[in-house]
């Protein structure tokens, strides 16, 4: 059996794959099986902002692999608090807290669990084509019904409002919201930069609320839209920010961080077995310090201007808007998506959706300009042919 | 201003093409404009691949 027919076999069949087997990576480049070369605008759904197999975070790897792989939090560990002080270094002044998990989802699901506990309140507010991940809490905070419908009941006490829209917000907090949990750009939604009027009357509302504000950071963090965290375009500082995806480097990990309004944390009610694992705070320390000494933010702000004013440049009736922020960009058809994507694919660029009608693209933020600015070329040649 | 068949959410659509497909921002159905004078909308043809998050 071929790898592609063992994986068709062997796995649940959840994942929609596409007739490829990837094998190797380096920088934003990928290959397959037969040695063909990909641009990769899929970075790992936003876990590669660094490249494939950094050097940085390839050696720190290396290292604490084989000098101690597992510690759990019971134990204090040299790793863990290398990768605490750095995670502290770089998040908005005052998110000082940070508790260390394996995933996306579960860094939502711990700030929604802290949101309950600090404030003794049980709603909360998110937003329509918002997405925030797959486990119990954090998809009844996620708003595409296909996601959500299969599951049902979900966890109650949650409400979806438009996005960008200050009084939907207003009329929907009460003296029972625990928080209102945002992305700044909604990712999966459709690519959609939210308005600074908007994101900071979420901070005004929450404050005089009594609600907690949770910034889902999980695909617009570490340099992706051209500031470490997306927050820091607005001067926003949230009550909880939720993190993952490129936080180690693209080695599985994430973590939420708590500021001053999140108190009355109560010993024991929350864990995880491999939370704060050393290999992958070993990988964060190094990838983080090698966004900070490469500068990849910045590069992103510039490289991100660039692609967005070529792709602007496209002229034909198919596409609808393009939008985005830093390096994460889409591009709104009037047409389904997976079409075009299929046509990239055939002409060695990786992208991927938002939605039904967005293509996305999330390149490593390594990715060389020509490289980048090849791509919008390629998707102007299909989408004008 | 079209109407989505599925929730009646109104939906805006500047210049609409036939064959456009648009996303009902209130109940997330994929839907189709399948006439432009005026504007309806039906449900989308659906995709078997989808590749989302």
């Amino acid at each position: 059996m071929s790898y592609q027919e063992i994986e068709d076999r062997y796995s649940t069949g959840v994942y929609p794959k596409r007739d490829v087997v990837i094998v190797r990576g380096e920088g934003a480049a990928l290959w397959d099986e037969n040695g063909r070369r990909y641009v990769d605008c899929v970075g790992g759904h936003g876990a590669a902002n660094l490249g494939h197999c950094n050097p940085a975070v390839v050696k720190a790897v290396q290292e604490q692999v084989a000098r101690l792989t597992d510690c759990t939090e019971i134990f204090h560990n040299d790793a863990r608090a290398r990768c605490l002080r750095k995670l502290v270094e770089v998040l908005p002044a005052g998110v000082d807290r940070i508790f260390l998990c394996n995933s996306g989802t579960e860094a939502v699901e711990g700030a929604l669990k802290f949101a309950r506990m600090a404030t003794g309140r049980q709603e909360i507010v998110a937003f329509m084509r918002g997405f925030h991940g797959r486990t119990m809490g954090a998809l009844s905070a996620t708003w595409d019904p296909k996601y959500r419908e299969p599951f049902m009941p979900l966890v109650p006490g949650f409400k979806h409002v438009p996005y960008d829209n200050v009084e939907a917000v207003r009329e929907a907090v009460n003296d029972n919201t625990a928080a209102i949990l945002v992305e700044i750009v909604q990712g999966e939604g459709g690519v959609r930069p939210g308005s600074a009027e908007f994101l900071l009357a979420l901070a005004e509302i929450s404050r005089e609320s009594g609600a907690l504000l949770i910034v889902d950071e999980i695909q617009t963090g570490f340099g992706r839209t051209g500031k470490m965290f997306a927050c820091q375009h607005y001067g926003l500082t949230p009550d909880i920010v939720c993190l993952a995806k490129s936080i180690a480097g693209g080695l599985p990990m994430g973590a939420f961080a708590l500021g001053p309004r999140v108190q009355n944390v109560i010993k024991m009610a929350h864990g995880s077995t491999f939370g704060g694992n050393p290999v992958a705070c070993a990988a964060s320390v190094a990838a983080i310090q090698y966004i900070q000494d490469e500068n990849l933010p910045a590069r992103a702000a510039e490289l991100g201007a660039e692609f967005v004013a070529r792709l602007r440049g496209i002229k034909a009736d198919t596409v609808r808007e393009v939008r985005g922020l830093g390096l994460m960009v889409g591009v709104e058809l009037r047409q389904k998506a997976t079409p075009l994507l299929r046509a990239l694919m055939d002409r060695g660029v990786l992208a991927l959706p938002a939605g039904p009608t967005v293509v996305r693209f999330l390149p490593p933020l390594v990715i060389e300009r020509s490289e980048l600015l090849g791509v919008a070329d390629v998707v102007a040649e299909l989408l004008s042919a | 201003m079209a109407v989505c068949p599925e929730c009646e959410a109104e939906i805006e659509l500047k210049e609409a093409i036939k064959g456009e497909i648009v996303q009902c921002p209130d109940c997330g159905v994929e839907l189709e404009v399948v006439s432009v004078n005026p504007v309806e909308l039906a449900p989308a043809p659906e995709e078997e691949e989808d590749w989302g998050e």
